[in-house]
């Protein structure tokens, strides 16, 4: 009887303790697999954070030059009469496919005593997901709101 | 029989020995391959981080006379005059590195006081207009507005 049960013993034993093995292996791979990938995402999130507020940013100090979306889309390298620009991972001015950013500019126009408050909303964002968003005003005298009329 | 267990017994020390490796390679390994990825990243991040702070700097030195723009020994050499104290900040590019500089004006550039801000391949600071201007280091670049009216001087 013993005998026997030494045998079963015997024969059982190996094979559960590398099934054991194997199964910690895989529990110890998943477990880094998981580390990296939450790290990675973290860090990719953080650059493009960093991406669409340098976006926002340059958009918005070229609208304080004139109150323009005009001069905003072309000092960004895009086309004057676009209002929503398309940037690659280099930041750098591209079509809508293949795009990782999105720029998307609205003006709005306030009339003050003097002159005009020129507003912008600049909303960047990757992955159909809004990352940043940057609110801009430029006070525009009357003689310079003339020559802006019909813009935006 | 005992020649048999023996051999069973090696067998599978040396099935541990290859399943403990192999976790220690995929460790090892997974680690370099991260490392590696985020390697790149961080270099991007460094040069947006840089052109940033040059942004900030830029608009502190908003007033008329407040930024010169030179040429330096590697590209442009921006110039932002403290007042009247005499001194300036110097912003230029040598030997693959975005360098930041306070010196009394008219003196040699001193790059080895100078603070590192960052390492970059080119720097170029070029004007679209009488106040707006594309900042440029390396790959990332940046717009900045001067509002004063006579705030960015060529010499």
């Amino acid at each position: 009887m013993n005998r026997a049960r030494e045998a079963v013993r015997k024969n059982l034993s190996t094979p559960l303790q590398l099934t054991l093995l194997v199964l910690t292996f895989l529990v110890l791979c998943a477990a880094l697999l998981q580390i990296f990938s939450a790290a990675w995402k973290t860090g990719q999130r953080a650059e493009r954070l960093n991406a669409a507020t340098q976006l926002c940013r340059s958009a918005a100090e070229a609208f304080a030059e004139d109150g323009s979306l005009e001069t905003a889309a072309l000092a960004l390298g895009g086309e004057g009469s676009k209002t929503t620009l398309y940037f690659d991972e280099k930041l750098d001015i591209c079509e809508r496919t293949g795009a990782v950013y999105r720029l998307d500019m609205s003006r709005g126009e306030r009339p003050t005593e003097a002159g005009t408050l020129a507003t912008c909303v600049f909303s960047a964002g990757a992955g159909g997901e809004e990352l940043y968003r940057l609110e801009a005003e430029v006070y525009l005298p009357d003689n310079q709101e003339s020559s802006q009329a019909g813009e935006g | 029989m005992k020649e048999n267990d023996n051999r069973k017994s090696k067998a599978l020390l040396a099935l541990y020995a290859m399943i403990i490796t192999a976790a220690l390679v995929l460790t090892v390994f997974g680690g370099r391959v991260y490392a590696a990825l985020s390697a790149g990243r961080e270099e991007n991040a460094e040069l947006r981080s840089a052109t940033s702070y040059l942004q900030n700097k830029l608009a502190a030195a908003d007033r008329e006379g407040g930024i010169i723009i030179s040429e330096g020994p590697e590209g442009a050499l921006l110039r932002l005059p403290e007042g009247d104290s005499g001194y300036e900040t110097r912003i230029y590019l040598y030997e693959g590195r975005l360098l930041e500089e306070l010196s009394r004006e008219g003196s040699e550039l001193a790059p080895q006081s100078a603070q590192a801000i960052c390492e970059a391949e080119s720097f170029s600071f070029e004007l679209l207009s009488e106040r707006l201007a594309r900042l440029k280091a390396g790959e990332s670049e940046a717009l900045v507005y001067i509002r004063s009216e006579g705030g960015i001087a060529l010499e």
